[in-house]
């Protein structure tokens, strides 16, 4: 019994489809964002956000064991309602306007809250309700000179070393690993960033799948 | 899995392996890790830091006199890294051991972080219990305010400052009456009085060794501690490499820099003034030249050579073949001081020495009189500093403390005696880390340390510029800003008394010396060219003084053991005593580490019937430390060897304190001369054998050819004349020859110009996060060093012995032993010639660490822990290893990748040299070269295929390393 079950288990993590369960988002949160269009939020990630098969984890799949926030799907709170959509659908943002060292450093930085305020110094409040408060935030912590703790949505361990500018500079789109964030009202992880997942990339583009080009 | 535990509920009944099976998921759910990780972005971008960057600073290292000029790396606002600045004219990229762990007292666990007072209270039973308690920085400086104003007796000890502190202090002495007393336990001011005395110059000098082709050194330690070694090294293995330079060595016990002499010449102790008192005569004899006045030569022709000479235990013919020598070469220079020589009227030696180079007309040339630093006049006279705090009368008495004089003036007067004598004054230190001399504050300021402040030191020929790499790290202040702030209230008519703050003073003092270009140009580079008024040297009247000779020899008891002070690069004069990686690091000759010594000859050891490893209790009438007795066979018959330095912890220090009874400047006592006097004292075994740590069992290679000296003949055609392929087999290979398309790094180590100062042990420690592991552990062999300076004696066909230093770290083997034996592949060889380790993957079988035949792989046997705030000195771009991981040197993988992709944006391949490892990096001889063996044009190539490289045992197990050695070579002279 406990070993067909487990049978199952294993084939079912191959059949990941089957399982994509929804994210439970609490419908309190949801709801002010019904002006977002969600145009298929997994457009363009490389290979699906699929991990190679022998790439498979629990974590991915159930998110019932393991970190939660590298699970594919991961998509926490921010302590400011950000939306990627008005910033970038709508007012066509560049993504390197805020992150502005994605492609000089191995970090892509936030935008800091005085880079906000440059923008947001003009635009004050809005006519929504919901939209306004977010701003009202904005603007307290900008008043009270504090950095906003943003939560990190793609985490990974310590012992990969990603480097952001040299995969920007090597013509690896945004999307492919972070998904139309143009189109996500929250943003969520949308690829697994397993190791199977990174390096079936490496292998199509020809780069390096030597361990010490990440791992040291 | 749930579901089927559900199903078996119904019926009540849970069997033993679904229990287990729902408890293993139960763990498996209860181990989740569900943190979350916070991001945050900065407030407001900083203009030039991107972030995940490095931004360097150039700055200048305050730890010694030297003032080498440094890169302060910084990461995210924080100073991760110091390495030597390529572009500074005297130190030239080069730092030491020293030097590499400032950024350990940066980010010290034990930092005063805020200013802090005295309380007293007593306990229930009623013993005093005294506690510092915070107080701000304007109630701490209005209450010195208000001590100063009613007091008449004001005193200011104070340890060596750079020139803008000095500045600042000798103002704030001026104008508000205190009595100046500074002092430091290694100073140079005998040099620098003696070439007062000679010359008129009153400034120590300093020398250019590229201009000598014979260095005699008496006892001067110049390729360790003495004036300048970053310097001396660089300029000294420069002429090993190019040129043709013999390197005499005179001191009782085997220093690094004797172990590097072409002749080392053991003399008994105390006697290095009257080798050089020989030598002069004989040098003044042969050159047959009045040079010098009638005064002196009379009183030359007075003593009598042979019995010096005879007192110094050596022969005739040695002094004289050096005479010899250094009449017949072009260029040469005389050193002499030195830690050993601590015993001596030190004057005298350095006199001796200054004429010696005077007869040779070195002066000018190797000698540069007044290029070196300039001491205050007090500064080597530990007398005059206690007769002036003996001088305070307790009642209203203001004593000022700077440095950690706890830890080295003589038991005899103590700082807890001296505290008696101010008491009821008020005493105030200044500090940094809460070290034993902040005991007996009432209140204690905080300073900042160098690396978060602005200040110029004069050198040479240049002002190096000091300025902060980072914010300060806890409620600290500058000390000139102590002091003008004082200035401002008590003596507003001062000069100084306009700067609120150091740095404006700074900036106008710097913008002074500035005669072209921008202040922003001169801190972009570090420093300020500025040209020293050079003195002509004008002989003066002096003496040579004999009646001191006398005085030296006396001490000498043949009956007696004599105690010598000796010293180690591990702890300098003990400043840097609560520095994990420094208490970490092996003593080269000793190979003692986080703990004490003493050195014996076999000889000696033997007669007092004691061993290796033994751990004796050492006793004078002042003190005692306790230490693990090291035989050393080169160290004269009759010496007991104590490192001074080593510090006593103060219990507040969190890593100083677990070295116990250890100051050996308790030994000694001070007299009139202000110097160490020697004493009598026991010697007691307390522990026959205790386990501890030494990093070599044996120094001997048993029978094997590990490493190799080579003697050459002094001719310049005959520097490269062996071939070393002599042992190598090219044998047919079992293994497939691995492929190498585009890089394959390498490096080569060069062993005749290797002094085994441990710089680039201490760069490794700090550039890839490797672990402290503590006493303890330390005494299991469970050190972590990815690159350890290992040691062997190999006898010379003269009957000496030669010391070679050996540097040794993973060889990245082409047929690694370690690779085939990983269950996980966790170690493998990469495309680029590298033997990868991969953490991650590593599950901690160990049989790589077994099977590894040069013992370089080091195992996490415990989680380690940064303490504190050394966790904010962790480079990012290496992974810290967790428990059961293996690790080991990997040429600093994360450097090379750093470089290959700096080329891969600029198109190109990387260039020669581009890459550096850390301990390329730090290492003052330019000892290591790495770089890509597959290009031939490297230099790596080039020098891997010298005639003296040889690649370790690889004769005896064929790993076929990438790491090159070159064969240490002596001149036979």
């Amino acid at each position: 019994m406990v070993r067909f079950g487990l049978f199952l288990l294993l084939w079912l993590m191959c059949q990941e489809k089957n399982l994509q369960i929804e994210f439970e988002i609490p419908l309190d949160k949801l709801d002010r964002y019904e002006d977002y269009y969600v145009i298929g939020k997994l457009t363009g990630v490389f290979n699906n956000g699929k991990a190679a098969p022998w790439d498979f984890d629990l974590i991915d799949y159930f998110r019932l064991f393991g970190a939660y926030e590298r699970a594919k799907g991961y998509k926490p709170a921010q302590p400011i309602k950000f939306s990627h959509v008005v910033h970038v659908q709508k007012l066509k943002m560049d993504c390197t306007y805020c992150h502005w060292s994605v492609d000089k450093s191995p970090y892509a930085a936030l935008p800091s809250v005085e880079s906000c305020m440059n923008c947001h110094s003009q635009v004050q409040s809005s006519e929504k309700p919901e939209w306004d408060r977010e701003i009202k935030k904005l603007l307290e912590f900008f008043n009270k000179g504090e950095q906003i703790p943003w939560i990190k949505v793609h985490v990974q361990p310590a012992y990969v070393k990603f480097n952001h500018e040299a995969h920007v500079r090597g013509g690896v789109g945004c999307h492919e690993c972070h998904g139309q964030v143009a189109e996500m009202p929250v943003v969520e992880r949308v690829s697994s960033m397993k190791m199977g997942w990174c390096i079936e990339c490496h292998r199509q583009r020809g780069a390096s799948i030597d361990c010490f080009s990440c791992h040291y | 899995m749930l579901v089927g535990i559900g199903k078996k509920s119904e019926k009540k009944v849970v069997s033993r392996r679904e229990f287990l099976v729902g408890l293993g998921c139960a763990s498996i759910v209860g181990c989740a890790d569900s943190r979350i990780e916070n991001i945050y972005p900065h407030f407001k971008d900083p203009e030039y830091a991107i972030p995940g960057n490095s931004v360097y600073y150039a700055s200048t290292c305050l730890e010694c006199s030297a003032r080498c000029g440094i890169l302060v790396e910084t990461k995210e606002g924080r100073v991760i890294k110091v390495e030597g600045n390529p572009l500074d004219p005297i130190s030239k990229g080069g730092t030491c051991a020293l030097g590499q762990s400032s950024v350990q007292g940066l980010y010290d666990p034990n930092r005063v972080r805020e200013p802090l007072e005295r309380v007293e209270t007593t306990d229930e039973i009623g013993n005093p219990i005294v506690t510092f308690k915070p107080i701000g920085f304007n109630d701490a400086l209005s209450k010195i305010a208000t001590a100063l104003k009613n007091s008449k007796n004001r005193l200011f000890l104070c340890s060596e400052l750079d020139d803008l502190h000095q500045k600042i202090y000798d103002q704030f002495c001026k104008d508000l009456g205190f009595i100046e007393a500074q002092y430091e336990p290694f100073n140079h001011s005998d040099l620098q009085k003696a070439s007062l005395d000679i010359f008129g110059v009153n400034r120590a000098p300093t020398y250019d060794l590229t201009q000598a082709q014979v260095i005699v050194s008496f006892g001067a330690e110049f390729l360790e501690y003495w004036l300048n070694p970053v310097k001396f090294t660089k300029q000294w293995a420069y002429m090993r490499k190019n040129k043709l330079c013999y390197h005499f060595q005179i001191e009782p016990r085997q220093t690094l820099t004797g172990s590097k002499a072409d002749k080392w010449i053991k003399i008994k102790p105390n006697t290095e003034h009257l080798v050089a008192l020989a030598l002069l005569k004989f040098i003044v004899k042969l050159k047959d030249e009045r040079t010098l006045p009638d005064n002196v030569l009379s009183e030359l022709n007075s003593i009598d050579e042979d019995e010096l000479i005879s007192e110094s235990g050596i022969e005739r013919g040695v002094v004289t073949d050096l005479a010899a020598t250094l009449l017949s070469s072009k260029s040469s220079v005389v050193l002499g001081g030195g830690l050993q020589a601590k015993f001596l009227p030190k004057v005298l030696l350095e006199r001796t020495c200054l004429l010696i180079n005077y007869c040779l007309g070195n002066i000018g040339k190797s000698v540069i009189l007044g290029g070196g630093p300039a001491f205050r006049s007090n500064y080597g006279k530990v007398q005059d500093v206690l007769l002036r705090v003996k001088n305070l009368k307790g009642e209203g008495a203001v004593l000022l403390v700077k440095g950690n004089y706890a830890h080295f003036l003589p038991a005899s007067n103590s700082i807890s005696e001296l505290n008696k004598l101010v008491k009821p004054g008020l005493v105030v230190v200044f500090a940094d880390v809460l070290d034993k001399t902040c005991e007996i504050a009432d209140i204690i300021l905080p300073l900042n340390h160098f690396l978060e402040s602005f200040s110029f030191s004069l050198k040479e020929n240049i002002v190096s510029l000091n300025q902060p790499a980072m914010l300060n790290l806890f409620k600290t202040r500058p000390f000139g800003d102590y002091l003008l702030a004082l200035i401002s209230v008590l003596s507003p008519s001062s000069v100084l008394a306009k700067y609120k703050a150091s740095d404006e003073f700074w900036k106008d003092e710097v913008t002074g010396y500035l005669k072209t270009g921008s202040l922003s140009d001169a801190l972009e580079r570090g420093y300020v060219i500025f040209p020293n008024k050079v003195q002509r040297p004008l002989l003066q009247n002096f003496k040579i003084e004999l009646k001191n000779t006398i005085r030296a020899v006396n001490l000498n008891d043949n009956k007696k053991l004599t105690l010598l002070p000796i010293g180690s690069i591990k702890s300098w004069d003990g400043r840097c005593q609560n520095r994990s990686w420094l208490l970490e690091l092996h003593d080269p000759v000793s190979l003692v580490c986080w703990d004490t010594w003493i050195e014996l000859s076999p000889r000696t050891a033997k007669k007092l019937k004691l061993k290796n490893k033994d751990i004796v209790l050492v006793s004078t009438k002042f003190g005692e430390i306790e230490a693990q007795v090291v035989v050393n066979t080169l160290i004269q018959d009759g010496v007991l060897g104590v490192p001074v330095g080593i510090s006593d912890g103060s219990k507040s220090l969190s890593f100083a304190k677990l070295v116990k009874k250890a100051n050996g400047f308790l030994l000694f006592d001070y007299e009139n001369t202000g110097e160490f006097k020697n004493t009598s004292f026991k010697i007691k075994k307390v522990v026959s054998y205790k386990k501890a740590y030494q990093s070599q069992v044996t120094r001997s290679e048993h029978g094997r050819r590990i490493v190799d000296v080579k003697e050459l003949s002094p001719t310049l055609e005959q520097l490269k004349p062996f071939d070393y392929h002599e042992h190598h087999h090219e044998k047919v290979d079992l293994y497939k020859q691995r492929e190498h398309p585009i890089f394959k790094w390498g490096m080569a180590v060069d062993l005749s110009v290797c002094t085994g100062c441990s710089a680039c042990v201490v760069a490794c420690y700090a550039e890839n996060n490797i672990p402290v592991v503590g006493p303890r552990i330390s005494a299991q062999g469970r050190r972590m060093p990815w690159i350890s300076i290992h040691t062997y004696d190999k006898p010379l066909s003269d009957g000496s012995v030669r010391r070679v230093w050996l540097p040794l770290m993973c060889q990245q083997c082409n047929n690694a032993p370690c690779e085939p034996v990983c269950p996980v592949y966790a170690t493998y060889h990469n495309e680029e010639g590298l033997n990868a380790m991969i953490y991650n993957r590593c599950v901690g079988t160990r049989y790589c660490a077994n099977n590894c035949v040069y013992k370089v792989r080091r195992f996490n046997w415990f989680e380690y822990d940064f303490p504190d705030t050394l966790k904010l000195q962790l480079n990012p771009d290496v992974t810290k290893r967790g428990v059961g991981v293996m690790e080991k040197c990997n040429f600093c993988i994360q450097r090379i990748n750093e470089g290959k992709f700096r080329a891969k944006k600029e198109g190109r391949l990387p260039r020669d040299g581009e890459i550096q490892t850390a301990c390329q990096q730090a290492c003052p001889a330019d000892a290591i070269v790495f770089g890509n063996l597959n290009d031939p044009g490297s230099k790596v190539s080039e020098v891997s295929r010298s005639e003296r490289a040889w690649k370790l045992i690889d004769e005896y197990v064929n790993t076929k390393p990438s790491v090159t050695y070159l064969a240490d070579y002596v001149f036979k002279i």
